[in-house]
């Protein structure tokens, strides 16, 4: 079976200085020219990745990109209209909804 | 049978924010109605001590911890950690387990998180 329409899910937790960045950046790239639905979740320290442009290119080539508004709150970053801001539902829903999901922590 | 969520904390709660950030959102996929497992080793064990005031967010992992005795949640902690910890005396749930044993419900769960 392909790889056509189904869903990735990716949640990064790390502060955009950690290797994990790249990886994500990588592994969403590789998602989006597969024709893949990409799903990513920016939660705790992860959240200051809203800020990267190269994050931003994967959401205007079509990811989904969410941001943990709790996340925001708490290290007073400005929720803006980069991104959809949301809570755990939206985390649980896509850990239930993705046929492969990623946790980068 | 394993569960659609496992949570594994190993993150130190006396020096890090993330073991109390991975506590909030296992409680968070849980509330969603959610199964999940949650295996504590190494340093997390600590989270599970009766006074949390040298705890990072240690007001929070209080509330946490709970809010998951409330909810019947129980807690697989790694059994070479569990003698270090006075535990948390409100009907914490505690399933010692071996190393083998957090292998075995990694393999078994739909979905893992791991916070170091």
């Amino acid at each position: 079976m392909g790889l056509q329409k189904r869903k990735l899910g990716l949640l990064l937790s790390t502060h955009p200085d950690h290797p994990n960045l790249g990886t994500c950046l990588k592994l969403s790239e590789a998602a989006l020219a597969s024709g893949i639905d990409l799903y990513l979740y920016l939660i705790d320290d992860g959240v200051r990745a809203v800020d990267d442009d190269r994050v931003l290119t994967l959401s205007r080539r079509g990811a989904k990109l969410f941001v943990c508004a709790y996340g925001c709150q708490r290290r007073g970053l400005p929720v803006t209209d980069k991104a959809t801001y949301c809570g755990l539902v939206v985390l649980t829903d896509l850990l239930n909804g993705c046929e492969r999901f990623v946790a980068l922590n | 049978m394993g569960t659609p969520v496992l949570v594994l904390i190993s993150a130190d709660p006396r020096t890090s924010h993330r073991a109390n950030e991975a506590l909030r959102i296992a409680l968070g996929i849980l509330a969603g109605e959610n199964e999940v497992g949650i295996v504590l080793r190494d340093k997390a064990v600590t989270l599970l001590e009766e006074d949390t005031d040298d705890l990072v967010d240690g007001d929070d992992i209080a509330k946490h911890l709970s809010t998951m005795v409330k909810l019947g949640q129980a807690f697989h902690v790694e059994e070479r950690a569990l003698p270090a910890i006075a535990p948390h005396g409100r009907g914490l749930i505690l399933i010692p387990v071996s190393p083998a044993e957090i292998a075995d419900l990694m393999a078994r769960s739909d979905r893992v998180l791991v916070f170091q």
